[in-house]
Formats: structure tokens, C-alpha cells, sequence
């Protein structure tokens, strides 16, 4: 397929249609909302249906009515939609349901603000709704790696009957990059057994009657059901970890970033070693299940002396690069709330302070 | 008052590179010639022509754009101080809309005011990149420049090849723009106006020109720019340093 130059939030809704998507339903908000309009017009020409909801609530809530039919079904949104489209990912974890959700995301709390930001990272990967359920996450850094994720989302999600989360920040949605995209999924690709679907019951189906559900009336039957979800938890952060790690053999401080702001970093890191400096970088793709194992391994390593965590946040992804590195070396945190991004000359500055002290 | 103001209006679809060239032209006028460049991109709420408000300012270019451009906030409302640049004080007046017949509806309620503009005072440019989806063919650009048209309530008077690949752009998205363009050209009687891109491009089109003849007709005026719309981590792709992303557990050989 021939280069394209593609704005994030397309690329990623014709990704998803090529990835097996057939039903979409939103709500408008900056700055995603290029993935609906794109949406509106591609998916009546594939067969598809797109439909814009009263509110957040209602579109998640009618991406697991989609679900539940064993139909592949998305929505997106950005950080205060998120917000609201909680209830229906809790109930689709509970009714073990795929589906995939975009969130790039915007300044917050409240409406915050329409600029970039990673202020989300404790939503998304804590759960975000109610009973101790996880969302699978991944954090592109550039259009064509929002691309290759979108692509597979679906595949992930129906293999583990699980939410996948694209959480980008804005920037991601809204710049433009070379990308090339991949052909179609056939159906046979996409056409999973989904003997769980509520697709119409009747008399010599070869199935018992499905039941989309998410509560279960008894003390036994929800345990029963957490068990199912933790040993599927299990499997995930076995599966689907995903990390770039760059730079980090040798290096002296090593720098933890994802989305657009790990590029900036790159930059910093690119910039010190020509002043000598040894920094490497540790990108996590996947945020949940997150890369500790691979962070605990860097840790380890005689040359590593600090950890630096730079996020377009107040600082959240942090506490999970302290966990993995577990007390073994000194964690620092730089970055800013809200839409303010570090610059490469800040960065730079933070590291060089970090190493004479 | 005689009016002798000149206008560009640049139209074109997400991310043909109407702020680059809008910023170019903008730019390019001289120091000592009052310039206003109006950006009226009601679509997008990043990547916009007012992001280079500075750069604009030291050039003594003066700068309108909607009140919350670059904000925190959208508000979708247009600067009372755009009817400004109707009034003739101004030698250059340059307007940026936003992609697509969307973007460019923002210009329809100043009709009025252009239709009192001497035409030969008023261009109106389709900025076209046929490496982006929806302008990639000659029937999709037509389309295109005729919504464009009703939306702005404006004649079209000529294209701009800006055939492009942001950061892997070569002299092949010209060429093979300069075909599609030609059909369009051909299709609707709009002359070509310029050829535009980064200065070694240029040169490489111009050569090709040459040797394979093509017809000076469809390239119009070549256009050199300097990059100005692009953020500093675009240059991070390029980056030789760039690793592939790792997966722990098929490749035994990384530090997992």
C-alpha cells in the first residue's frame, strides 16, 4: 500500500474498519472528534453503522448492547467523555464482554481544557469504573503505531472477552503523519465463534440460551465470575505485554515516558548523548498490563544509577515505574498537569541536575 | 476609497498545507508592506497558522484569529476585526480557513465585502496534497473544489500542487500529483498557480520537468517554502537512533 499522510484520529477509525469494526457510536467532544466524522461517512460505505447517541452514557451503553450480540463495536472519546461513558465499562466487564474504546486525551479535571494531556492514566489503567476490573491499554507514540494497535484491538479484545483501551493524548488525534495502512481483515479473520453472543435463541441452535449480564445474584456466582476475570487478567499480563526499550544497555539514568511525550524525550536523550551522557528510555505500549517485569530488569543493571518519569501529568505512570523498580534505584518525576509539555531543553536540564546530584 | 489591497484566500482539504503556505505567503511579503494574515480555521484546535503568532509579529505581520485560537477553549465564533481588512489599509491581506467545504463556510458571510474586491486584486487558491485521502484522484478533487465553492461563496481562480508526505516528502508526491492536477485543471479550466515545496524538491522537479518535458502550463509558478508548521519531536522519526518496538517475550535478546 502506498504512504499516505494521515490525521491520527482517521487513521485510527480507518483502522479500525479495516481491523474488523462495523459499529460505532459517539458523542461529540474535542479533540477526537475527527473519529466520529471520519466514522459517519466510511462505515455506511462498508456496511457498517454509525450513529451519534443522545449523550456518552447512551453510546457505551449501546457498545455493549452491540457486544453482546458478538458484533465488533467501538466508541470513542476524550478525557471528561471518558468520564462519563464509566458505567457501561464496568457493566461490560462484568458481562465479560470485548469491545474497543479510543480516548485522546484533553486537559482535566472538570471540562479542563481542549489541549493535549495524559491526566487520564489512573482512570485508564485502575480501573476508571466501579469493581475491580481492568481494561487492556495501549499508548501509541506516533500515528502509524496508533494504526498497527487499532488494527489488532478487536482481535485482542474478542480473544480475551475484554475492553481494549487506545489512550492517546490528543496530539496523537490531532497530528498528521506518514502512515501506510493495512489491506482488510477477511471475515474469516474477523468472524470469531462466539458461542457466548446473544444472537437468537431457538429450539436446535447447538447452544444453551445466552445471557448478557452483568449481575450475578449470588455471593458464589460473583466469585465465580472474579476468578474467571482474574485468571483471564492472568493470561493478559502474560500475553500482551508490550515495550520499546531504547538506548537503555549501558545507560546511566534511564527515562520512562509514553505517547507524545516519550518522542520529546527522545529527542533529550538523543541531545545528551552528544554531550556524553548515557540516558535510555523506557516506553511502555501497553500501560495495562504494564511493563515491570521489563523495567525491574533495567533496574537491575550495574550501570543503571536513576529512573527519571516524565508525563504530560502531575505525575501518575510514576508509581507504577516505583513499584517495578522497587526501591532498587532513586525513581524522579518531571513533567506538568494539565496541557503543559516538558520541553527537550527542560528534560535535558532535569537529567544533567539528576546525574551531578 | 480605492481599494488596492491584494487578497489570497487559501482553501484546500485537512491537510493540504493551507497554514504552511498561508504562513508563506504572509511571510514573504516585504517588511515595509502591511500585511494581516486572518486565520479563520474554525476546525481544528491544534495545528493552525495562529500557533506562529510570534514568528508573524516580529515579521510586522498582523495577526487575526478567533479569540480563543490556541486556548484552552473552542468557541466557534469569527473576530469582529476580520471586516477590517476590507477597508483598504492593508497591501497584502492573506486568509487561512479550515479543511474541507466545513472550513471553508467560515469565509461565506464576508461575500459581500469580496464581491466589491477588482478581480485582478482577489486570488483564490485550492491547496491540493494527493497523498492525503479524499484528494487523491481528479473526480474526488472536483468534488471537492465545487462544495468548496458553494460553501465559500467564491470562485476558485487557480490550484496549488502542494503534493506532500510531511516528513518523507519527495519529488515523486509532485510528479505524481502534477498528473492529477492537470486532469483537474483540464476538467475545469482553473489554471495551476503554483508548484510548491521544500527548495531540493524544487530543484529535482525541476529537472524532471525538463528532461520529460512536462508542460509548464500545469506546474505554474514554483513555489519554495520553509517548513514552519512542524513541531519538534517530527524531527524524532527521522532519527536513525530509532529502535523497533520490542516484544519481551518473542525476543529473548532484549533486556527482559
Amino acid at each position: 500500500m502506498a504512504r499516505q499522510l494521515l490525521k491520527g484520529c482517521e487513521a485510527i477509525a480507518e483502522a479500525a474498519i479495516r481491523g474488523g469494526c462495523r459499529y460505532f457510536f459517539g458523542y461529540p467532544i474535542t479533540p477526537q472528534n475527527d473519529i466520529p466524522e471520519y466514522m459517519s461517512a466510511r462505515l455506511p460505505q462498508v456496511g457498517g453503522v454509525f450513529l451519534q447517541a443522545e449523550s456518552e452514557v447512551a453510546a457505551s451503553n449501546m457498545v455493549y448492547g452491540a457486544a453482546g450480540a458478538g458484533a465488533r463495536a467501538m466508541t470513542s472519546s476524550s478525557s471528561p467523555g471518558i468520564s462519563l461513558k464509566q458505567e457501561a465499562l464496568s457493566y461490560i466487564a462484568g458481562a465479560e464482554l470485548p469491545c474497543v474504546v479510543v480516548n485522546m486525551m484533553r486537559g482535566g479535571p472538570g471540562l479542563g481544557g481542549i489541549q493535549a494531556s495524559q491526566g487520564d492514566y489512573f482512570q485508564s489503567t485502575k480501573g476508571g469504573g466501579h469493581g475491580d476490573y481492568h481494561m487492556i491499554v495501549f499508548a501509541p507514540d506516533t500515528v502509524q503505531e496508533s494504526v498497527d494497535i487499532m488494527y489488532d484491538a478487536f482481535d485482542i479484545a474478542d480473544k480475551y472477552r475484554n475492553t481494549v483501551m487506545l489512550l492517546a493524548d490528543g496530539l496523537i488525534g490531532q497530528m498528521m503523519e506518514p502512515v501506510t495502512l493495512p489491506e482488510f481483515k477477511s471475515d474469516a479473520q474477523i468472524q470469531t465463534a462466539k458461542p457466548w453472543a446473544a444472537t437468537g435463541w431457538h429450539e436446535g441452535c447447538g447452544r444453551p440460551r445466552a445471557i448478557v449480564n452483568s449481575l450475578h445474584i449470588t455471593d458464589e456466582d460473583l466469585e465465580a465470575l472474579h476468578e474467571r476475570l482474574q485468571a483471564t487478567y492472568r493470561q493478559i499480563e502474560a500475553n500482551e505485554v508490550r515495550v520499546e526499550l531504547f538506548n537503555t544497555e549501558n545507560a546511566e539514568i534511564v527515562i520512562a515516558a509514553y505517547g507524545t511525550i516519550s518522542r520529546v524525550c527522545r529527542s533529550a536523550i538523543n541531545e545528551l548523548a552528544k554531550q556524553g551522557v548515557k540516558v535510555g528510555l523506557i516506553r511502555p505500549i501497553t500501560l495495562w498490563p504494564f511493563p515491570s517485569q521489563a523495567i525491574a530488569q533495567v533496574a537491575a543493571e550495574q550501570s543503571v544509577k536513576k529512573f527519571l518519569t516524565v508525563e504530560i501529568s502531575a505525575g501518575q505512570m510514576v508509581e507504577d515505574v516505583r513499584l517495578a523498580v522497587n526501591g532498587k534505584k532513586p525513581v524522579e518525576f518531571f513533567g506538568y498537569p494539565g496541557s503543559r509539555i516538558a520541553t527537550v531543553d527542560e528534560i535535558v536540564a532535569k537529567v544533567l541536575e539528576m546525574k551531578e546530584g | 476609497m480605492q481599494l488596492n489591497s491584494k487578497f489570497i484566500v487559501l482553501l484546500g482539504n485537512f491537510g493540504s498545507g493551507k497554514s504552511e503556505l498561508a504562513l508563506h505567503f504572509a511571510l514573504s511579503s516585504p517588511k515595509t508592506s502591511k500585511t494581516v494574515l486572518v486565520d479563520l480555521d474554525i476546525i481544528n484546535p491544534y495545528f493552525r497558522s495562529s500557533d506562529q503568532k510570534n514568528v508573524l509579529e516580529r515579521h510586522g505581520v498582523r495577526l487575526i484569529a478567533p479569540m480563543f485560537a490556541h486556548s484552552n477553549i473552542e468557541i466557534i465564533t469569527l473576530p469582529a476585526d476580520v471586516y477590517a481588512v476590507f477597508n483598504g489599509l492593508y497591501d497584502l491581506v492573506v486568509f487561512d480557513l479550515g479543511g474541507d467545504a466545513g472550513g471553508a463556510v467560515a469565509l461565506g458571510q464576508y461575500h459581500e465585502y469580496f464581491r466589491r474586491i477588482p478581480d485582478k486584486q482577489l486570488e483564490v487558491y485550492l491547496v491540493i496534497n494527493t497523498r492525503r485521502p479524499l484528494s487523491a484522484a481528479a473526480d474526488q478533487i472536483i468534488a471537492l473544489l465545487h462544495k468548496m465553492e458553494e460553501a465559500c461563496r467564491l470562485n476558485i481562480t487557480g490550484l496549488i500542487n502542494n503534493g506532500n508526505l510531511s516528513t518523507e516528502s519527495s519529488v515523486d508526491d509532485l510528479l505524481s500529483a502534477y498528473d492529477i492536477i492537470m486532469e483537474v485543471s483540464k476538467e475545469t479550466s482553473i489554471p495551476v498557480a503554483y508548484t510548491a515545496g521544500q527548495k531540493h524538491i524544487l530543484s529535482a522537479f525541476q529537472q524532471i520537468q525538463k528532461a520529460k518535458g512536462l508542460n509548464p502550463q500545469y506546474i505554474g509558478q514554483l513555489l519554495p517554502i520553509q517548513i514552519r508548521m512542524a513541531r519538534d519531536w517530527q524531527r524524532v522519526i527521522e532519527s536513525q537512533y530509532r529502535s523497533k518496538p520490542t516484544d519481551p517475550k518473542r525476543n529473548p535478546n532484549t533486556l527482559i
